[in-house]
Protein backbone atom coordinates (compact mmCIF):
# COMPACT_ATOMS: atom_id res chain seq x y z
CA UNK A 1 0.00 0.00 0.00
CA UNK A 2 1.43 3.29 -0.99
CA UNK A 3 2.17 5.92 1.98
CA UNK A 4 -0.28 8.35 0.12
CA UNK A 5 -2.64 6.06 0.93
CA UNK A 6 -2.69 5.67 4.41
CA UNK A 7 -2.76 9.43 4.87
CA UNK A 8 -6.28 9.52 2.93
CA UNK A 9 -8.28 8.80 5.99
CA UNK A 10 -6.89 11.58 7.25
CA UNK A 11 -7.41 14.03 4.08
CA UNK A 12 -11.33 15.07 5.27
CA UNK A 13 -10.77 15.77 8.81
CA UNK A 14 -7.52 17.71 8.13
CA UNK A 15 -9.03 20.22 5.51
CA UNK A 16 -12.15 20.83 7.80
CA UNK A 17 -9.49 21.75 10.44
CA UNK A 18 -7.00 23.88 8.35
CA UNK A 19 -10.29 26.01 7.07
CA UNK A 20 -10.63 26.50 10.56
CA UNK A 21 -7.40 27.32 11.22
CA UNK A 22 -6.90 29.69 8.10
CA UNK A 23 -10.28 31.52 7.77
CA UNK A 24 -10.03 34.89 8.39
CA UNK A 25 -13.65 36.35 8.55
CA UNK A 26 -16.69 35.56 7.36
CA UNK A 27 -18.40 35.62 4.17
CA UNK A 28 -16.51 38.70 3.10
CA UNK A 29 -13.24 37.23 1.58
CA UNK A 30 -12.63 35.78 -1.61
CA UNK A 31 -13.05 32.25 -1.81
CA UNK A 32 -9.72 30.54 -2.84
CA UNK A 33 -9.77 26.82 -1.80
CA UNK A 34 -6.63 26.32 -3.62
CA UNK A 35 -4.74 27.96 -0.81
CA UNK A 36 -6.20 25.64 1.71
CA UNK A 37 -6.10 22.87 -0.53
CA UNK A 38 -1.89 23.43 -1.01
CA UNK A 39 -1.51 23.30 3.06
CA UNK A 40 -3.64 20.20 3.08
CA UNK A 41 -1.49 18.88 0.42
CA UNK A 42 1.63 19.50 2.30
CA UNK A 43 0.76 18.27 5.18
CA UNK A 44 -0.25 15.03 4.16
CA UNK A 45 3.56 14.67 2.05
CA UNK A 46 5.26 15.87 5.33
CA UNK A 47 3.51 13.77 7.71
CA UNK A 48 5.07 10.60 5.52
CA UNK A 49 9.07 12.48 5.85
CA UNK A 50 8.06 13.08 9.82
CA UNK A 51 7.03 10.35 10.47
CA UNK A 52 8.19 7.35 8.01
CA UNK A 53 7.34 4.29 10.00
CA UNK A 54 4.38 6.10 11.57
CA UNK A 55 0.61 4.41 11.61
CA UNK A 56 -2.31 4.91 12.81
CA UNK A 57 -2.92 7.65 15.59
CA UNK A 58 0.56 8.57 15.13
CA UNK A 59 0.16 9.44 11.80
CA UNK A 60 -2.44 11.34 12.08
CA UNK A 61 -0.97 13.39 14.61
CA UNK A 62 2.12 13.81 12.26
CA UNK A 63 -0.25 15.20 9.52
CA UNK A 64 -2.14 17.63 11.74
CA UNK A 65 1.27 18.90 13.32
CA UNK A 66 2.57 19.58 9.62
CA UNK A 67 -0.52 21.13 8.99
CA UNK A 68 0.13 23.85 11.58
CA UNK A 69 3.69 24.26 10.77
CA UNK A 70 3.10 24.86 7.12
CA UNK A 71 0.05 27.29 8.43
CA UNK A 72 2.63 29.00 10.35
CA UNK A 73 5.15 29.36 7.48
CA UNK A 74 2.76 30.83 5.42
CA UNK A 75 1.64 33.13 7.79
CA UNK A 76 5.51 34.40 7.96
CA UNK A 77 6.24 34.53 4.25
CA UNK A 78 2.62 36.28 4.18
CA UNK A 79 4.04 38.64 6.62
CA UNK A 80 7.83 38.78 5.25
CA UNK A 81 5.96 39.63 1.64
CA UNK A 82 3.12 42.43 2.61
CA UNK A 83 5.62 43.73 5.28
CA UNK A 84 2.67 44.10 7.78
CA UNK A 85 -0.18 42.37 9.17
CA UNK A 86 0.03 38.42 7.61
CA UNK A 87 -3.11 38.13 5.41
CA UNK A 88 -4.49 35.48 7.83
CA UNK A 89 -6.13 33.04 5.86
CA UNK A 90 -7.15 34.74 3.09
CA UNK A 91 -8.64 32.04 1.63
CA UNK A 92 -12.32 30.91 2.88
CA UNK A 93 -13.59 27.65 1.56
CA UNK A 94 -16.80 28.23 -0.62
CA UNK A 95 -17.77 25.38 1.26
CA UNK A 96 -17.48 26.42 4.23
CA UNK A 97 -18.21 30.01 3.89
CA UNK A 98 -21.46 28.87 2.17
CA UNK A 99 -22.04 26.58 5.68
CA UNK A 100 -20.92 29.66 7.90
CA UNK A 101 -23.23 32.25 5.79
CA UNK A 102 -26.51 30.06 6.78
CA UNK A 103 -27.25 32.01 10.01
CA UNK A 104 -25.51 34.62 11.89
CA UNK A 105 -24.56 32.50 14.52
CA UNK A 106 -22.39 30.39 12.79
CA UNK A 107 -21.03 33.49 11.25
CA UNK A 108 -20.25 35.24 14.15
CA UNK A 109 -18.65 31.99 15.55
CA UNK A 110 -16.11 32.23 12.51
CA UNK A 111 -15.87 35.88 12.72
CA UNK A 112 -14.67 35.19 16.16
CA UNK A 113 -12.37 32.54 15.70
CA UNK A 114 -10.53 34.58 13.27
CA UNK A 115 -9.62 37.13 15.44
CA UNK A 116 -8.37 34.63 18.02
CA UNK A 117 -4.74 34.62 18.30
CA UNK A 118 -3.01 31.53 16.05
CA UNK A 119 -1.70 29.64 18.91
CA UNK A 120 -5.10 30.07 20.78
CA UNK A 121 -6.96 29.18 17.65
CA UNK A 122 -4.57 25.48 17.06
CA UNK A 123 -5.15 24.19 20.20
CA UNK A 124 -8.93 24.92 20.48
CA UNK A 125 -9.23 23.45 17.13
CA UNK A 126 -6.97 20.51 18.02
CA UNK A 127 -9.36 19.85 20.88
CA UNK A 128 -12.65 20.85 19.66
CA UNK A 129 -12.54 20.24 15.36
CA UNK A 130 -10.08 17.62 15.37
CA UNK A 131 -11.11 15.92 18.21
CA UNK A 132 -7.00 15.36 19.57
CA UNK A 133 -6.33 14.00 23.25
CA UNK A 134 -4.90 16.80 25.71
CA UNK A 135 -1.74 14.49 25.15
CA UNK A 136 -1.96 14.48 21.55
CA UNK A 137 -2.80 18.41 21.45
CA UNK A 138 0.61 19.06 23.35
CA UNK A 139 3.09 16.72 20.76
CA UNK A 140 1.73 18.31 18.27
CA UNK A 141 2.24 21.53 19.19
CA UNK A 142 5.25 20.59 21.01
CA UNK A 143 4.30 21.91 24.16
CA UNK A 144 3.93 20.29 27.59
CA UNK A 145 0.75 19.05 28.95
CA UNK A 146 0.80 21.92 31.46
CA UNK A 147 1.28 24.68 28.68
CA UNK A 148 -1.19 23.00 27.00
CA UNK A 149 -4.28 23.26 29.23
CA UNK A 150 -2.90 26.85 30.13
CA UNK A 151 -2.85 27.88 26.18
CA UNK A 152 -6.00 25.97 26.20
CA UNK A 153 -6.97 28.03 29.54
CA UNK A 154 -6.78 31.09 27.46
CA UNK A 155 -7.95 30.26 24.22
CA UNK A 156 -11.49 29.44 25.83
CA UNK A 157 -11.49 32.64 27.66
CA UNK A 158 -10.68 34.84 24.76
CA UNK A 159 -12.65 33.15 22.60
CA UNK A 160 -15.62 33.54 24.90
CA UNK A 161 -15.11 37.29 24.68
CA UNK A 162 -14.83 37.01 21.23
CA UNK A 163 -18.01 35.47 20.89
CA UNK A 164 -20.05 37.55 23.15
CA UNK A 165 -18.74 40.95 21.58
CA UNK A 166 -19.46 39.14 18.32
CA UNK A 167 -22.85 38.21 19.63
CA UNK A 168 -23.54 42.04 20.73
CA UNK A 169 -22.33 43.43 17.58
CA UNK A 170 -24.90 41.26 15.72
CA UNK A 171 -27.71 41.42 17.83
CA UNK A 172 -26.67 45.64 17.44
CA UNK A 173 -26.85 45.13 13.74
CA UNK A 174 -30.15 43.65 13.88
CA UNK A 175 -31.49 45.97 15.40
CA UNK A 176 -30.06 48.19 13.02
CA UNK A 177 -31.63 46.59 10.06
CA UNK A 178 -34.49 46.59 11.96
CA UNK A 179 -35.14 49.99 12.42
CA UNK A 180 -34.03 50.79 9.27
CA UNK A 181 -36.04 48.33 7.67
CA UNK A 182 -33.46 46.22 6.01
CA UNK A 183 -33.45 42.70 6.01
CA UNK A 184 -30.37 41.03 5.44
CA UNK A 185 -28.01 41.64 2.30
CA UNK A 186 -30.88 41.37 -0.26
CA UNK A 187 -33.16 44.17 1.94
CA UNK A 188 -34.07 46.90 -0.49
CA UNK A 189 -33.83 49.80 2.29
CA UNK A 190 -37.57 49.71 2.54
CA UNK A 191 -39.68 48.82 4.97
CA UNK A 192 -42.24 45.59 3.99
CA UNK A 193 -45.23 47.10 3.56
CA UNK A 194 -47.74 46.80 6.40
CA UNK A 195 -44.94 45.45 8.70
CA UNK A 196 -43.84 47.56 11.55
CA UNK A 197 -40.89 46.88 13.85
CA UNK A 198 -40.94 48.47 17.03
CA UNK A 199 -38.25 48.94 20.09
CA UNK A 200 -39.57 47.53 23.23
CA UNK A 201 -37.96 49.21 26.21
CA UNK B 1 -17.94 24.39 53.34
CA UNK B 2 -16.85 21.35 51.02
CA UNK B 3 -13.76 18.98 50.45
CA UNK B 4 -12.55 17.41 47.58
CA UNK B 5 -10.06 14.62 47.53
CA UNK B 6 -7.78 16.36 45.11
CA UNK B 7 -8.03 19.52 44.16
CA UNK B 8 -10.10 20.58 40.97
CA UNK B 9 -8.01 21.76 38.28
CA UNK B 10 -8.80 23.84 34.59
CA UNK B 11 -8.01 20.72 33.55
CA UNK B 12 -10.44 18.70 34.70
CA UNK B 13 -12.90 21.88 34.13
CA UNK B 14 -11.75 21.21 30.29
CA UNK B 15 -11.77 17.14 30.14
CA UNK B 16 -15.76 17.71 31.77
CA UNK B 17 -16.76 20.18 28.77
CA UNK B 18 -15.44 18.17 26.29
CA UNK B 19 -16.44 14.55 28.02
CA UNK B 20 -13.56 13.12 28.58
CA UNK B 21 -13.07 13.18 32.39
CA UNK B 22 -11.63 10.25 34.10
CA UNK B 23 -15.03 8.57 35.68
CA UNK B 24 -13.46 8.01 38.49
CA UNK B 25 -13.17 11.77 38.83
CA UNK B 26 -17.07 12.42 38.03
CA UNK B 27 -18.17 13.10 41.44
CA UNK B 28 -15.73 15.01 43.07
CA UNK B 29 -15.71 17.60 39.94
CA UNK B 30 -19.87 17.63 39.83
CA UNK B 31 -19.89 18.21 43.69
CA UNK B 32 -17.08 21.21 42.75
CA UNK B 33 -19.18 22.89 39.92
CA UNK B 34 -21.84 22.83 42.55
CA UNK B 35 -20.07 24.59 44.81
CA UNK B 36 -18.75 26.68 42.44
CA UNK B 37 -21.42 28.43 40.04
CA UNK B 38 -18.71 30.91 38.27
CA UNK B 39 -16.88 27.67 37.45
CA UNK B 40 -20.37 25.95 36.23
CA UNK B 41 -21.35 28.86 33.80
CA UNK B 42 -17.56 28.76 32.09
CA UNK B 43 -17.50 25.35 31.89
CA UNK B 44 -21.16 25.58 30.09
CA UNK B 45 -19.31 28.50 27.94
CA UNK B 46 -17.12 26.03 26.57
CA UNK B 47 -19.28 23.23 25.88
CA UNK B 48 -21.42 25.90 24.00
CA UNK B 49 -18.29 27.34 22.38
CA UNK B 50 -17.68 23.51 21.22
CA UNK B 51 -21.34 23.15 19.71
CA UNK B 52 -20.56 26.51 18.10
CA UNK B 53 -17.42 25.42 16.70
CA UNK B 54 -18.49 22.02 15.65
CA UNK B 55 -21.57 23.95 13.84
CA UNK B 56 -19.86 26.22 12.10
CA UNK B 57 -17.42 23.67 10.54
CA UNK B 58 -19.27 20.63 9.80
CA UNK B 59 -17.69 17.64 8.47
CA UNK B 60 -19.48 16.90 5.52
CA UNK B 61 -18.41 20.20 4.10
CA UNK B 62 -14.78 19.17 3.76
CA UNK B 63 -16.53 16.66 1.22
CA UNK B 64 -18.15 19.14 -1.28
CA UNK B 65 -15.12 18.49 -3.48
CA UNK B 66 -16.19 17.34 -6.92
CA UNK B 67 -13.73 15.55 -9.28
CA UNK B 68 -13.49 12.67 -11.40
CA UNK B 69 -11.82 9.34 -10.35
CA UNK B 70 -8.67 8.78 -11.47
CA UNK B 71 -7.46 5.92 -13.92
CA UNK B 72 -6.96 2.36 -12.05
CA UNK B 73 -4.04 1.81 -11.01
CA UNK B 74 -1.29 -0.55 -12.63
CA UNK B 75 -0.93 -2.82 -9.47
CA UNK B 76 -3.51 -4.67 -7.48
CA UNK B 77 -5.40 -2.25 -5.81
CA UNK B 78 -4.79 -2.53 -1.78
CA UNK B 79 -7.58 -2.17 0.72
CA UNK B 80 -8.35 0.97 2.52
CA UNK B 81 -6.66 0.55 6.04
CA UNK B 82 -9.16 1.18 8.80
CA UNK B 83 -8.86 5.20 10.00
CA UNK B 84 -7.99 5.30 13.53
CA UNK B 85 -10.86 7.38 15.03
CA UNK B 86 -9.73 9.89 17.81
CA UNK B 87 -10.97 9.25 21.26
CA UNK B 88 -14.72 9.27 20.92
CA UNK B 89 -15.85 12.98 23.11
CA UNK B 90 -19.08 13.80 24.50
CA UNK B 91 -22.19 12.46 21.72
CA UNK B 92 -23.88 15.39 22.90
CA UNK B 93 -23.43 18.32 24.85
CA UNK B 94 -25.70 19.82 27.47
CA UNK B 95 -27.53 22.96 25.75
CA UNK B 96 -28.76 25.46 28.44
CA UNK B 97 -32.38 24.86 27.61
CA UNK B 98 -32.21 21.41 28.08
CA UNK B 99 -30.77 21.22 31.92
CA UNK B 100 -33.64 24.17 32.68
CA UNK B 101 -36.49 22.56 31.33
CA UNK B 102 -35.63 18.95 33.40
CA UNK B 103 -34.38 20.66 36.54
CA UNK B 104 -36.99 23.70 36.86
CA UNK B 105 -39.45 23.13 34.28
CA UNK B 106 -38.91 25.80 32.49
CA UNK B 107 -39.79 26.71 28.38
CA UNK B 108 -36.96 27.24 25.97
CA UNK B 109 -37.84 30.29 25.03
CA UNK B 110 -35.02 31.90 26.88
CA UNK B 111 -32.79 30.13 24.73
CA UNK B 112 -33.77 30.04 21.92
CA UNK B 113 -31.85 32.07 20.08
CA UNK B 114 -28.72 31.41 21.70
CA UNK B 115 -26.81 34.10 20.18
CA UNK B 116 -28.59 36.73 22.07
CA UNK B 117 -25.83 37.54 24.61
CA UNK B 118 -28.01 38.33 27.49
CA UNK B 119 -30.30 35.36 26.63
CA UNK B 120 -27.30 32.94 27.25
CA UNK B 121 -26.03 34.33 30.34
CA UNK B 122 -29.37 34.28 31.92
CA UNK B 123 -29.93 30.77 30.89
CA UNK B 124 -26.45 29.64 32.33
CA UNK B 125 -27.37 31.02 35.48
CA UNK B 126 -30.83 28.92 35.34
CA UNK B 127 -28.44 25.95 34.29
CA UNK B 128 -25.57 26.57 36.78
CA UNK B 129 -29.07 26.90 39.24
CA UNK B 130 -30.17 23.61 38.09
CA UNK B 131 -27.45 21.95 38.57
CA UNK B 132 -27.01 22.90 41.92
CA UNK B 133 -30.44 21.79 42.79
CA UNK B 134 -29.15 18.44 41.11
CA UNK B 135 -26.74 17.82 43.44
CA UNK B 136 -28.70 19.07 46.16
CA UNK B 137 -31.47 16.85 45.44
CA UNK B 138 -28.91 13.71 44.97
CA UNK B 139 -27.03 14.93 48.42
CA UNK B 140 -30.06 14.92 50.17
CA UNK B 141 -30.96 11.42 49.99
CA UNK B 142 -33.99 12.06 48.26
CA UNK B 143 -33.48 11.15 44.87
CA UNK B 144 -31.00 7.97 45.00
CA UNK B 145 -29.89 7.75 41.10
CA UNK B 146 -31.65 10.90 39.75
CA UNK B 147 -28.33 11.98 39.19
CA UNK B 148 -27.60 9.49 37.29
CA UNK B 149 -30.36 10.09 35.21
CA UNK B 150 -30.51 13.61 34.59
CA UNK B 151 -27.40 14.78 35.37
CA UNK B 152 -25.49 17.30 32.79
CA UNK B 153 -22.96 14.32 32.88
CA UNK B 154 -25.29 11.92 31.42
CA UNK B 155 -26.42 14.23 29.34
CA UNK B 156 -23.26 15.54 27.97
CA UNK B 157 -22.37 12.07 27.08
CA UNK B 158 -19.96 10.92 29.79
CA UNK B 159 -20.40 7.19 30.95
CA UNK B 160 -19.87 4.26 29.06
CA UNK B 161 -18.18 5.64 25.49
CA UNK B 162 -20.97 4.92 22.58
CA UNK B 163 -20.69 2.12 20.86
CA UNK B 164 -18.64 2.44 17.13
CA UNK B 165 -20.42 1.82 13.94
CA UNK B 166 -20.12 -1.89 14.27
CA UNK B 167 -23.29 -2.59 15.93
CA UNK B 168 -25.75 -5.15 14.27
CA UNK B 169 -27.32 -2.21 12.20
CA UNK B 170 -24.38 0.30 12.37
CA UNK B 171 -24.38 0.39 8.43
CA UNK B 172 -27.83 0.98 8.22
CA UNK B 173 -27.37 4.12 10.29
CA UNK B 174 -24.50 5.32 8.22
CA UNK B 175 -26.88 4.81 5.67
CA UNK B 176 -29.94 6.48 6.40
CA UNK B 177 -27.40 9.15 7.72
CA UNK B 178 -25.78 9.62 4.68
CA UNK B 179 -28.75 9.56 2.86
CA UNK B 180 -30.07 12.69 4.33
CA UNK B 181 -27.03 14.33 4.05
CA UNK B 182 -25.75 13.74 0.70
CA UNK B 183 -28.57 11.99 -1.56
CA UNK B 184 -30.57 14.98 -0.65
CA UNK B 185 -28.30 17.75 -1.54
CA UNK B 186 -29.75 19.21 -4.50
CA UNK B 187 -26.27 20.92 -5.03
CA UNK B 188 -23.35 18.40 -4.76
CA UNK B 189 -25.08 15.64 -3.97
CA UNK B 190 -21.83 12.60 -5.54
CA UNK B 191 -18.27 13.47 -5.38
CA UNK B 192 -17.78 11.57 -8.79
CA UNK B 193 -20.56 11.77 -11.40
CA UNK B 194 -21.42 8.86 -13.47
CA UNK B 195 -19.76 9.77 -16.65
CA UNK B 196 -17.93 6.80 -16.42
CA UNK B 197 -19.84 3.73 -14.54
CA UNK B 198 -17.01 1.52 -15.19
CA UNK B 199 -14.16 3.73 -13.93
CA UNK B 200 -17.04 5.17 -11.02
CA UNK B 201 -17.25 1.57 -9.78
CA UNK B 202 -13.43 0.47 -10.07
CA UNK B 203 -12.41 3.73 -8.17
CA UNK B 204 -15.08 2.83 -5.51
CA UNK B 205 -13.71 -0.76 -5.32
CA UNK B 206 -10.27 0.15 -4.81
CA UNK B 207 -11.25 2.92 -2.18
CA UNK B 208 -13.76 0.38 -0.10
CA UNK B 209 -12.55 -3.13 -0.99
CA UNK B 210 -15.95 -4.33 -1.61
CA UNK B 211 -16.66 -5.04 -5.40
CA UNK B 212 -18.68 -2.67 -6.46
CA UNK B 213 -21.18 -2.71 -8.97
CA UNK B 214 -23.20 0.09 -10.17
CA UNK B 215 -26.53 -1.43 -11.00
CA UNK B 216 -28.87 0.01 -13.96
CA UNK B 217 -31.91 1.32 -12.15
CA UNK B 218 -33.52 3.14 -15.34
CA UNK B 219 -36.20 0.83 -15.49
CA UNK B 220 -37.37 1.74 -12.21
CA UNK B 221 -37.25 5.31 -13.69
CA UNK B 222 -33.74 6.00 -11.20
CA UNK B 223 -30.66 7.74 -13.03
CA UNK B 224 -27.69 7.33 -11.87
CA UNK B 225 -25.74 10.38 -10.65
CA UNK B 226 -22.81 9.15 -9.40
CA UNK B 227 -21.15 8.47 -6.12
CA UNK B 228 -18.69 9.33 -3.10
CA UNK B 229 -16.95 6.98 -0.44
CA UNK B 230 -18.55 7.28 2.91
CA UNK B 231 -16.02 6.88 6.00
CA UNK B 232 -17.21 4.05 8.28
CA UNK B 233 -15.70 3.37 11.94
CA UNK B 234 -13.33 0.85 10.50
CA UNK B 235 -13.39 1.05 6.92
CA UNK B 236 -15.13 2.95 4.09
CA UNK B 237 -18.31 2.56 2.46
CA UNK B 238 -19.44 3.33 -1.42
CA UNK B 239 -22.67 5.12 -1.81
CA UNK B 240 -24.24 5.79 -5.15
CA UNK B 241 -26.73 8.08 -5.63
CA UNK B 242 -29.92 7.89 -7.84
CA UNK B 243 -32.02 10.35 -9.08
CA UNK B 244 -35.62 9.52 -9.77
CA UNK B 245 -36.96 13.03 -10.82
CA UNK B 246 -39.36 15.46 -8.70
CA UNK B 247 -37.47 15.51 -5.97
CA UNK B 248 -36.51 11.95 -5.39
CA UNK B 249 -33.76 10.55 -4.63
CA UNK B 250 -32.69 6.72 -4.06
CA UNK B 251 -28.72 5.78 -3.19
CA UNK B 252 -26.93 2.19 -2.67
CA UNK B 253 -24.68 1.63 -0.14
CA UNK B 254 -21.73 -0.56 -0.43
CA UNK B 255 -19.24 -2.16 2.26
CA UNK B 256 -17.52 -4.84 2.54
CA UNK B 257 -18.23 -6.91 5.37
CA UNK B 258 -15.44 -7.06 7.32
CA UNK B 259 -15.48 -3.18 7.59
CA UNK B 260 -19.10 -2.82 8.20
CA UNK B 261 -18.86 -5.25 11.07
CA UNK B 262 -22.16 -6.66 10.71
CA UNK B 263 -23.91 -10.25 8.76
CA UNK B 264 -27.11 -9.14 8.07
CA UNK B 265 -30.14 -10.95 7.16
CA UNK B 266 -31.59 -10.82 3.17
CA UNK B 267 -33.58 -7.82 2.68
CA UNK B 268 -33.71 -6.81 5.76
CA UNK B 269 -35.90 -3.56 6.16
CA UNK B 270 -35.25 -0.29 8.86
CA UNK B 271 -36.11 2.77 9.23
CA UNK B 272 -38.42 5.63 10.14
CA UNK B 273 -40.03 8.57 8.93
CA UNK B 274 -39.68 9.33 5.22
CA UNK B 275 -36.62 7.56 4.50
CA UNK B 276 -36.24 3.85 3.99
CA UNK B 277 -33.69 1.19 4.07
CA UNK B 278 -33.56 -2.45 2.67
CA UNK B 279 -30.44 -4.28 3.39
CA UNK B 280 -29.01 -7.18 1.76
CA UNK B 281 -25.60 -9.36 0.64
CA UNK B 282 -24.40 -10.00 -2.00
CA UNK B 283 -20.89 -12.27 -1.93
CA UNK B 284 -18.68 -10.45 1.08
CA UNK B 285 -20.97 -7.20 0.40
CA UNK B 286 -23.56 -5.95 2.32
CA UNK B 287 -25.72 -3.26 0.23
CA UNK B 288 -28.34 -0.80 1.99
CA UNK B 289 -31.14 0.86 -0.30
CA UNK B 290 -32.16 3.92 1.21
CA UNK B 291 -35.06 5.56 -0.62
CA UNK B 292 -38.70 7.29 0.44
CA UNK B 293 -40.43 4.89 -1.05
CA UNK B 294 -42.97 3.23 0.68
CA UNK B 295 -42.59 -0.59 2.05
CA UNK B 296 -43.73 -2.39 -0.70
CA UNK B 297 -42.04 -0.06 -3.17
CA UNK B 298 -38.65 -0.04 -1.67
CA UNK B 299 -38.40 -4.03 -1.64
CA UNK B 300 -39.50 -4.21 -4.92
CA UNK B 301 -36.77 -1.68 -5.98
CA UNK B 302 -34.35 -3.43 -3.77
CA UNK B 303 -34.85 -6.70 -5.15
CA UNK B 304 -34.21 -5.31 -8.92
CA UNK B 305 -31.28 -3.51 -8.18
CA UNK B 306 -30.08 -6.84 -6.17
CA UNK B 307 -30.51 -8.79 -9.50
CA UNK B 308 -29.05 -5.66 -11.22
CA UNK B 309 -26.01 -5.72 -9.49
CA UNK B 310 -25.85 -9.56 -9.46
CA UNK B 311 -26.16 -9.44 -13.37
CA UNK B 312 -23.35 -6.75 -13.59
CA UNK B 313 -20.75 -9.14 -11.41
Amino acid sequence: MSRIAETDPHAAELRRFVQALAMRRCGLDPATPGRAEKIVQQSLKSALAQAPHGSGRQLRGAVFSAAIQHHRALLRQEKFETGGEPMRGAEFSTAVDAQARQGAEQCATAKALAQLPDDSREVLLLVVLAQFSYVEAAQALGLSLAETFARLTRARTAFAALLARQERDEIRAFQHQAILGVHGPAGNGRRPAGQHLRLVK
Amino acid sequence: MSTFSLAVRDSDLHAYADGVLAPHRRSEVIAYLAAHPDDTERVLGWQRQNELLRAAFPPAAAQLVQRRPGPAPQAPAPQTPAPQTPAPLAARTLRPGEAMRLAAGAGDALVRRRSAGAGVHAASLLVAGAVILLMAVQFAGGGAGLLDRLSPMRLAGFGPAPAAAVLPDGLTRRALEAHAVFAEDREVPVEFDAASTAQLAAYLSRRTGANVRTPNLTAQGLRLLGGRVLPLAEGTAAMLVYDGGAGHRAALTIARIAAAGEVGQRFQQAGSGAVRSVRWMAGDDIYVLTSEAGEAAILGLATHAAAAAEAAR
